[in-house]
């Protein structure tokens, strides 16, 4: 008799997410075109992760916008395929510190530690600020328990100072890991948002393999576009 | 005799039997390494000498460039080390642990298996009659394994060091099971993820060793200079614990199979395996159904190499 070969195995249906979270500043220094900008790089973004195969499976957004009014618009979390942004619209302060807030709370209340014979854990969670590189709030309290975190490798933290008028020094205080300028016309968002795709695309696939994010393993950032600029 | 063969294909089962216990196992390329043709950087092990059995699987850490080296040599040395040291106990007139085969031509037209793999055990010794060894305390058993986690190590930073690389660049997890056969006792070393899972006869499942407290996607290996700290060592008691088998598996599986929801999916995970394993009508046959069945499930975003290891009564 012929013996069957599948095997009938129950398996976790818990996700291995990678968190991504986009801090979009949408104060009146982004009004015009910089915002339409910022749209369509959001969309283009979600194009290039969602054909990325490994990608897709495991990346989980959450875009907070910080301007005339600080705002989660994904409401935590959301899979790549649904994230869907309402028209960006600028205007108002910089209020940093509040976007960095809804962060820490959006990290713990969202992303999801592992506990063995539990629930399974997510990914170390990639963020990314993009800021006219002005704060207009206290930005320096929850900035510390954002270092602190990255400091103790569950947070990878990317900040890119974008406008004419970007003060190294200031982007240097408020930069949470490597730092960044940039333009802000539609050409650098493009750039800026490709590689943000290309760095989430890179992780992801690193995370695929046995232990990608390990200690002692840095995030594997590929090389950004020339239109922006290290602050080392 | 033991012929060569290739100890890294995509894909390997092996299986076999030691006085009342048997064992099956089962190593698969992951999909992302299959999609780049990176090939596998799990390694799997199973070796005996007298009444011990003793299983290793590792896992190659995915940004270390060599780390398919590094786990292939840590299973190897390590077993060797930790086999080096025990006397040779043994109640009985030995036989060899299995045979080695070559691949599975024969079945190929049912199970399409042909020149995936091949099959191989290595024994430690060979047959014959010997005479009846003492077996040491269990304490002494667990420095051994130290001694042989040490040995491993250094065997690793000598090979970096011959190939002119960083020792990380070699980084493999490695987890180890030393287990008696007659006396029915076992002892583990274990650094890095994965896991030992044991299963009782009731239909639960016990972690045995699995890395805790550590932020996910961190993880410690047999390279790093403190390694010593990272390292958990244990015993546990076949017969008392009231287990009918043990499994040692990396983490490409472990991340299946540990985590909820459902909430009792380890336990539902075990006796799956089990009720597969025992389910079929020889050892060979189960082997290749589990290396089937890992290098072919799908699960969203799990891509990582899977290898597991079933002793079982």
């Amino acid at each position: 008799m012929e013996e069957r070969i599948e095997m009938d195995v129950a398996l976790s249906q818990g996700l291995r997410r990678l968190p991504v979270y986009l801090l979009l500043d949408t104060s009146g220094s982004m009004a015009g075109a910089p915002i339409q900008a910022l749209q369509e790089g959001v969309a283009l973004f979600k194009r290039e992760v969602e054909n990325d195969t490994f990608a897709r499976e495991t990346v989980w957004v959450s875009v907070i916008t910080f301007g005339k009014e600080v705002e989660n618009l994904t409401r935590g979390l959301v899979p790549i395929d649904q994230l869907t942004l309402p028209p960006l619209e600028a205007g108002g302060y910089t209020p940093l510190g509040q976007a960095l807030q809804l962060l820490i709370e959006s990290l713990d209340r969202d992303v999801k530690k592992a506990v063995p014979g539990g629930e399974r854990g997510d990914w170390k969670p990639l963020v990314f600020i993009l800021t006219d590189g002005k704060p207009t709030d206290d930005w320096r309290t929850p900035r510390e328990e954002l270092l602190k975190r990255r400091e103790r490798k569950v947070l990878n933290v990317i900040t890119v100072g974008c406008g004419p008028d970007i003060d190294e020094t200031t982007l240097r205080e408020i930069a949470i890991g490597p730092s960044f300028k940039m333009d802000s016309d539609a050409a650098s968002f493009s750039a800026f948002f490709r590689w943000v795709s290309q760095t989430v695309r890179t992780v992801s696939k690193t995370l695929s393999r046995p232990q990608g994010q390990g200690e002692g393993s840095p995030m594997p950032i590929p090389m950004p576009p020339d239109v922006l600029q290290y602050i080392p | 005799m033991l012929s060569s063969f290739n100890t890294h294909p995509d894909w390997i089962a092996i299986f076999g039997a030691l006085g009342r216990y048997s064992f099956v196992g089962g190593s698969a390329v992951g999909r992302l390494h299959s999609r780049e043709r990176r090939g596998r950087e799990d390694s799997l092990l199973v070796r005996s000498k007298g009444d011990w059995l003793c299983a290793a699987v590792a896992d190659g850490v995915g940004n270390a460039p060599k780390g398919v080296w590094g786990s292939a040599l840590a299973v190897s040395a390590f077993t060797d080390r930790v086999l080096f040291h025990l006397p040779y106990s043994c109640t009985r007139k030995v036989r060899r642990v299995s045979e080695t085969r070559r691949t599975f031509e024969k079945d190929s037209a049912s199970l399409s298996l042909a020149g995936w793999h091949e099959v191989g055990v290595l024994s430690f010794f060979q047959e014959g009659e010997v005479e009846k060894g003492e077996i040491p305390p269990w304490e002494t058993v667990q420095e051994y394994l130290f001694e042989a986690g040490e040995y491993t190590h250094r065997m690793l930073q000598d090979l970096a060091q011959r190939e002119g690389k960083d020792p990380q660049d070699f980084a493999t997890t490695l987890l180890c099971c030393l287990f008696h056969v007659v006396e029915e006792k076992g002892a583990f070393f274990h650094i890095g993820d994965g896991a030992l899972l044991g299963v009782r006869k009731d239909g639960k499942s016990v972690l045995l060793s699995v890395q805790e407290g550590r932020d996910t996607g961190e993880v410690e290996v047999l390279t790093q200079p403190d390694w010593q700290d990272f390292c958990r060592a244990g015993t546990f008691d076949f017969r008392r614990d009231y287990l009918s088998a043990f499994m040692l598996m990396t983490d490409g599986l472990a991340d299946d199979c540990l985590y909820g929801p459902p909430e009792d999916i380890t336990d539902r995970f075990a006796l799956d395996i089990l009720r597969e394993i025992r389910a079929t009508s020889n050892r060979e046959m189960a082997a290749r159904r589990l290396v089937f069945w890992l290098g072919t499930y799908t699960l969203p975003g799990s891509f990582d190499d899977r290898t597991l290891v079933v002793v079982y009564r």
